[in-house]
This record gives structure tokens, C-alpha cells and sequence, in this order.
């Protein structure tokens, strides 16, 4: 996406200068081609104590290329308090809780608290 | 002395049995003797394999250790009397620093049940801080139904606890509990030995139980609503009435006993009759 958006700046100077060809344009054509392997996925699980987006979190873990990542920042402070949060910082859900636990009976509970999972 | 049986006096109190139910662990730190903790850690540095079931022959060890009055009182208070001794010994020793993240699992062979038939025990013959990576368990965690494949995916927990120990510390848990290695970021080596006990007699109240304990002041629910607000208590009772002799507990529902049990308004309303006070 940032190379993209740089190609497309390069138009626009140049379409100022009068020196936009349509090499350029093809040039910004190609750079929004999916190339494999540069794509960086996010994965966020987020264990609410709740369905509530508001609710706070119970656990926490990050996906990325580098593997998994605990989710709390260099002071020991967790990067958000709670989905919404998080959903402001740009991630999106991709998986509400599973709704058929609430089959279980009422002292059962399978996992941990109501999980999100987020993309980014 | 593989697998014998043994009995001890039991030391824990009825709030000590209804605390293990609750949390699903206990930590008993340094009862274990200063040149107790060296020899074991001379004889791990010379026997540096997962399972160095020969430590169990020594007598040395099993008296301070295994039978430790502390821990085995412990012991004998949840699993009763000619409970069954270690057969196999596990040290996880870790070279240090390392770095690990996720890694939650409950230990195979758990099951989920309201029954304790079994205990698994840590010791760290050396200090554990932070920085030598302890075990991070997860109160309560007990009650929760999960399957080691489905929770892998979690990382940070709030709730979680680091167990930083000083050297000799036992500590006690539920088989079924949720743990985890941590990161270490100091240098050396990290003992931690583990093994189990197992339950021989039918279980009774025979721990240093007070007959004339008013449960309707007790506090059940865990207060990290895990499994479910309130319905926590619930769980807590069933493992602690089959504790207590076996039986299986029939909630009433409602704000019976123990949803309000620790309330202050004395509620007895679905309170088992071999739980009332007497005397």
C-alpha cells in the first residue's frame, strides 16, 4: 500500500509539472499488483469478559510474521483495555465469540472469556 | 519407595480446602531446608535428564521434599490419608536466558471432573524471580473445559500469575490447572521438579476440619468469574462436597446457598444437611 501511495504522489507532481507520461501511470498500475510474500497480516485475539466490545479484556495475543506476541507494552501496561479500543487503533474483527457455548450449561465454560479475533 | 503409600498429619483448614477449590493451586514457600535445596540441585547438575526418577530412591530428598510436613500435610488434607506417593520424577531445566511466548496447556492426561484424585506438585530448589522464567499458572482455571490443541492461541492473561518463589518452595495444584513457561532473561541454569501424588482412601472431611464452621460465611465464588459470575461458587461446592465425603451437590437455584454464601446474610437454603455446622 505505501508503494502505491508514493507512485501516485510521483503522478501527482509530475501531472503539475506537466511531465505525467503514461509510463508513470503504468507504473502506478503495477505497483497496486498483489505480490506474494510482501503482504504483513495482523492477527489480534482479544478474550473479552463479555460479548460487550466495551468489555474489558481478559487475554490478549498478536500474529504476525515474526509469530506470536504477548500484548503488553515495554512498561508491563496492555496495549488496549478492550476490542473497541483496538478496533480504533485500526484492527478489524474478523470472528465474533462463539455464540453456541452459551449451549453449554450454566457452570460450564469452554476457554477463556468471549473471543474476538481482529485483522490488520 | 516408588509408589508407597503414606500418611501424615493433615494440616490444612476447612478455608485451606475451599481456598485449593477456588483457585486451584496453593504455594508453600520455602519449606523445603537451605542444604536440602544444594544437595538436590548437586544431584540435578550430575542427573541433567527430564526424568531423573533416581532422586526418588534417595531418602534424603524423600524426606524433605516428598514427605515435606508442609506440602505432604497439604497432601493428605485433599487426597487423605495412605495417599499414594511419586512414581516418575520431571525436572524442567531450563538453560537461561530464553524467550518464549503463548505455550498455555493443561498437562496431558487432565480431565475435567469434580473428583481430585490426583495432585501435581512443583519445587524450586533454587530462587525463582522473574528473571529465571517461573511457571505462570492461572487461578481458577480448573473449572474452565478446554482442549490443549484449542488454547494455543492465547498470550497475555490478566489473571495469570507469575509463581516467583524463593528457593524451597513447593507448590501445589490441580491437575487440570492452566500453566505456562515464561520468559527468563538472567543467565544460568532453572530447576524445577514435578511430580504427582495420587488419591488411595474414599474421600471424607477428615482434614483439620472445625464441625462447628458456618459455611454460610464462607466465600465460594472465586471472584474472577471463571467459569460464569456466581456459578462459579457452584463448581467450587461440587469439588468440595465430593471432598467432603463423595457426594454430588444439587443446586436449588436462585440465591440458595452458595451463590450468597460469604454474603453476610446467612443463607442456608440448598445447603447440604453433612454441611451444617454442628456442635
Amino acid at each position: 500500500m505505501e508503494q502505491v501511495k508514493q507512485q501516485l504522489l510521483k503522478c501527482i507532481d509530475k501531472f503539475r509539472s506537466g511531465e505525467l507520461a503514461e509510463e508513470d501511470l503504468r507504473q502506478a498500475l503495477k505497483s497496486t499488483e498483489a505480490r506474494p510474500g510482501t503482504a504483513t497480516p495482523q492477527l489480534l485475539y482479544l478474550q473479552a469478559a463479555t460479548t460487550a466490545v466495551t468489555s474489558r479484556l481478559l487475554g490478549m495475543s498478536r500474529f504476525d510474521a515474526d509469530g506470536q506476541h504477548d500484548s503488553v507494552d515495554e512498561s508491563g501496561e496492555w496495549v488496549y483495555e478492550n476490542v473497541y479500543e483496538a478496533m480504533q487503533d485500526g484492527w478489524r474483527i474478523v470472528k465474533f465469540p462463539e455464540m453456541t457455548l452459551m449451549m453449554a450449561g450454566e457452570e460450564e465454560a469452554y476457554g477463556l472469556g468471549c473471543e474476538f479475533i481482529l485483522e490488520k | 519407595m516408588l509408589g508407597e503409600k503414606y500418611d501424615c498429619e493433615a494440616t490444612l483448614t476447612d478455608e485451606g480446602v475451599i481456598e485449593f477449590c477456588k483457585n486451584g493451586f496453593m504455594m508453600l514457600e520455602a519449606v523445603v531446608p537451605r542444604e536440602v535445596n544444594l544437595r538436590v540441585t548437586e544431584f540435578l547438575d550430575s542427573h541433567p535428564r527430564m526424568e531423573p526418577n533416581g532422586i526418588l530412591q534417595e531418602m534424603w530428598f524423600v524426606d524433605a521434599v516428598i514427605k515435606n510436613p508442609q506440602a505432604a500435610g497439604a497432601v493428605r488434607s485433599l487426597l487423605g490419608k495412605d495417599f499414594k506417593l511419586p512414581m516418575m520424577m520431571s525436572n524442567h531445566r531450563v538453560q537461561c536466558p530464553r524467550t518464549l511466548t503463548g505455550d498455555w496447556h493443561r498437562d496431558g492426561g487432565a480431565v475435567d471432573s469434580n473428583r481430585l484424585d490426583s495432585l501435581q506438585v512443583f519445587y524450586y530448589p533454587q530462587d525463582t524471580p522473574a528473571e529465571l522464567g517461573p511457571t505462570e499458572v492461572l487461578p481458577s482455571s480448573h473449572l474452565l473445559r478446554v482442549k490443549r490443541r484449542y488454547m494455543t492461541q492465547y498470550g497475555s492473561i490478566r489473571q495469570a500469575l507469575r509463581t516467583v518463589a524463593p528457593a524451597g518452595s513447593i507448590f501445589i495444584t490441580h491437575y487440570s490447572i492452566w500453566h505456562r513457561a515464561t520468559t527468563s532473561t538472567a543467565s544460568g541454569i532453572r530447576n524445577m521438579l514435578k511430580y504427582n501424588y495420587w488419591r488411595t482412601a474414599p474421600p471424607r472431611r477428615d482434614w483439620a476440619a472445625d464441625p462447628s464452621c458456618d459455611l454460610t460465611e464462607m466465600q465460594f465464588g472465586t471472584g474472577r468469574n471463571m467459569p460464569e459470575k456466581w456459578h462459579d461458587s457452584v463448581r467450587v461446592v461440587r469439588l468440595f462436597l465430593w471432598l467432603c465425603g463423595g457426594k454430588e451437590f444439587d443446586f436449588r437455584g436462585g440465591q440458595s446457598w452458595p451463590i450468597t454464601a460469604g454474603s453476610g446474610n446467612h443463607i442456608d437454603e440448598g445447603m447440604p444437611q453433612e454441611l451444617r455446622p454442628r456442635g
